[in-house]
């Protein structure tokens, strides 16, 4: 479970969220939506601990992320953001593996039980036969599905991705969020930012809808008349 | 994979080594390769070849080692922290400084009348470069604490490198024939100025600077991805960049100091090594970087003697290409 309590949100000059509270439990999948500029990633960035908010805190089962070392933050939430990684003669198999870094050794180097997990995550996403296969050579949708394997690989409670389905075909933005349903089925409490919400909606427990510097959440059913005049469909 | 890296690893430390002797053994002065092994061993040769063999030829030879090991690794860490294939060991001003403080010293000097002041005499060339490198160290890491983009320190590091490039001609237009002369052979590079007592002084700062390096080697890896996933990865981003810019300053500013700027060889290496080893794991490239590094200056140290060209022009000349097919290959790069 992650609580966002009071929290004050500025991108550079420009108030983003005044004193918002709201709490994401246990495996549930959310859907953070609002206008341009609402500060969608301004906001998953202060809750994954990237940036520092103006006030309030985010608190993990009780922990205060923000007080917590680096390592320790590492095992609780795992970040998939919007910049997409094209780095020559990187496997696909090094980046999930690099999900394993808070438990590795100084050198990074895996044991037996984190080549397993880096194994099963490219399996859970249906990426198996990509392993060996160059991050660079990948399609956007396949590198998405790369980048949420790394993040399956870092075994944490909470996952949060800024746009997954940014600059990917209609077919391939369902598949991602039915990929994130299904995440959450296995415990995992998932936030992800999206504009997509013909796609997000059908399979998301929540709706978070960042609006008039305010935040609220609301059951996903009860979502449609909200978005509806928030998109003005 | 492994089996590959072994084999590459084993070729590349023989190649070295055969060029470490083949740089000994090539020189004005004809010496036979059983003469400078016997120079080498303390056998049996006659004083002035164990002299040029050892106190010139070891010494340039080892200093050719150390320098292509250092700006490689520098250019690495340079290339990974910054995420941009064009970055090397110069990109924060670290030459800039280097040429700022060695102006200041033979252009400078003279025209103050300081020259023959014993303080500003016991600085020499090499002290001054790196005073000079050490001063823009220590404000690229004072601004770097203030400044969350790495793209910002990037172009900070550009603009400081071109305002010191300003300041050094405004010394060079003031400065008279021989002043002058002095400081642009300095540009040129050279790898035959040590002694072997300065080696004995370069050596521990390489060293040290490349166990920064190695200590560096999971967040660097991390870093592949980008800071964002880096910090949600755990890594402290503060301290991994004030060890990197700590690394970059021992390795590039020690061989700025002491042989001038070497250019090309810290942003081809670390490609080179990466295209040889098919890999971007700093597991592997940081050692494959040191060796083909050395290995490359060990190339050109060669060249340049047979050619009678200055290191500089050599190791433009072998890195210019892999530059440009890095840029042609890049397809971020082109249309």
């Amino acid at each position: 479970m992650i609580t966002i309590n009071n929290i004050t949100l500025a991108y550079q000059s420009k108030t983003i969220l005044t004193s918002a509270s709201a709490t994401f439990t246990r495996g549930t999948l959310t859907a953070l939506v609002g206008r341009n500029g609402a500060g969608k990633s301004t906001l998953l960035r202060a809750a994954a601990a990237i940036d520092r908010p103006q006030s309030g805190t985010v608190t993990v089962e009780g922990n205060n992320l923000h007080t917590l070392s680096a390592d320790k933050r590492a095992e609780l939430i795992s970040f998939v953001g919007t910049h997409r990684v094209r780095v020559a003669n990187l496997k696909c198999r090094d980046v999930v593996a690099i999900g394993r870094a808070p438990y590795t050794n100084w050198l990074g180097s895996m044991q037996p039980q984190d080549e397993q997990i880096v194994t099963d995550a490219l399996r859970a996403v249906g990426m198996e036969h990509f392993a060996q296969r160059a991050i660079d050579s990948l399609s956007d949708g396949e590198c998405q599905r790369i980048m949420i394997a790394r993040a399956l690989a870092q075994q944490t409670p909470i996952i949060m991705l800024d746009e997954p389905t940014a600059f990917l075909d209609i077919p391939t933005r369902f598949e991602i969020c039915r990929l994130l349903a299904e995440l959450t089925r296995q415990g995992k409490t998932i936030i992800f930012s999206t504009h997509d919400i013909d796609a997000a909606l059908p399979v998301c427990d929540n709706i978070a809808v960042i609006e008039n510097h305010d935040l609220t959440l609301y059951p996903a059913p009860a979502a449609e008349g909200v978005l509806k005049r928030l998109f003005s469909l | 994979m492994r089996h590959r890296t072994t084999i590459l690893f084993a070729l590349l430390g023989v190649v070295a080594l055969a060029l470490f002797v083949a740089d000994i053994a090539v020189g004005s002065v004809n010496i036979s390769l059983g003469e400078v092994l016997s120079a080498l061993t303390g056998g049996g040769a006659d004083a002035t070849v164990r002299s040029i063999v050892v106190d010139i030829r070891l010494v340039k030879a080892l200093m050719a080692l150390l320098a292509g090991a250092a700006l490689s690794l520098s250019g690495l860490q340079m290339q990974t922290l910054f995420r941009n294939p064009l970055a090397g060991p110069y990109v924060l001003g670290v030459s800039s400084g280097a040429s700022f403080g060695v102006a200041l010293f033979l252009l400078g000097a003279p025209l103050l009348g300081l020259s023959s002041n014993p303080v500003v005499a016991a600085i020499g060339t090499a002290g001054a470069a790196w005073i000079g490198a050490a001063a823009v160290l220590v404000l690229i890491i004072a601004l770097s604490r203030r400044i969350k983009d790495i793209m910002v320190i990037l172009i900070l590091g550009m603009m400081l490198s071109s305002a010191l490039g300003a300041l050094v001609e405004i010394l060079q237009y003031l400065s008279n024939e021989a002043a002058l002369k002095s400081f642009v052979v300095w540009t040129m590079g050279s790898l035959g100025d040590v002694t072997l007592q300065q080696i004995a002084f370069i050596a521990p700062i390489i060293i040290v600077g490349i166990l920064l390096a190695v200590l560096t080697i999971k967040p660097l890896n991390i870093l592949l991805l980008g800071e964002q996933y880096a910090v949600t990865s755990g890594v402290n981003i503060s301290r991994v960049r004030l060890s990197v810019f700590l690394s970059t300053t021992l390795l590039a500013g020690t061989v700025t100091a002491f042989c001038g700027p070497i250019g090309f060889v810290g942003i081809a290496v670390p490609h080179l090594a990466r295209m040889l080893f098919s890999t971007a794991d700093h597991r592997i490239l940081i050692p494959a970087s040191a060796l083909l590094g050395a290995t490359m200056l060990l190339l050109g140290d060669i060249i340049a003697k047979m050619l009678l060209l200055p290191i500089n022009t050599v190791t433009a000349l072998m890195g210019i290409p892999v530059v440009v097919y890095i840029v042609t290959r890049n397809r971020n790069l082109m249309q």
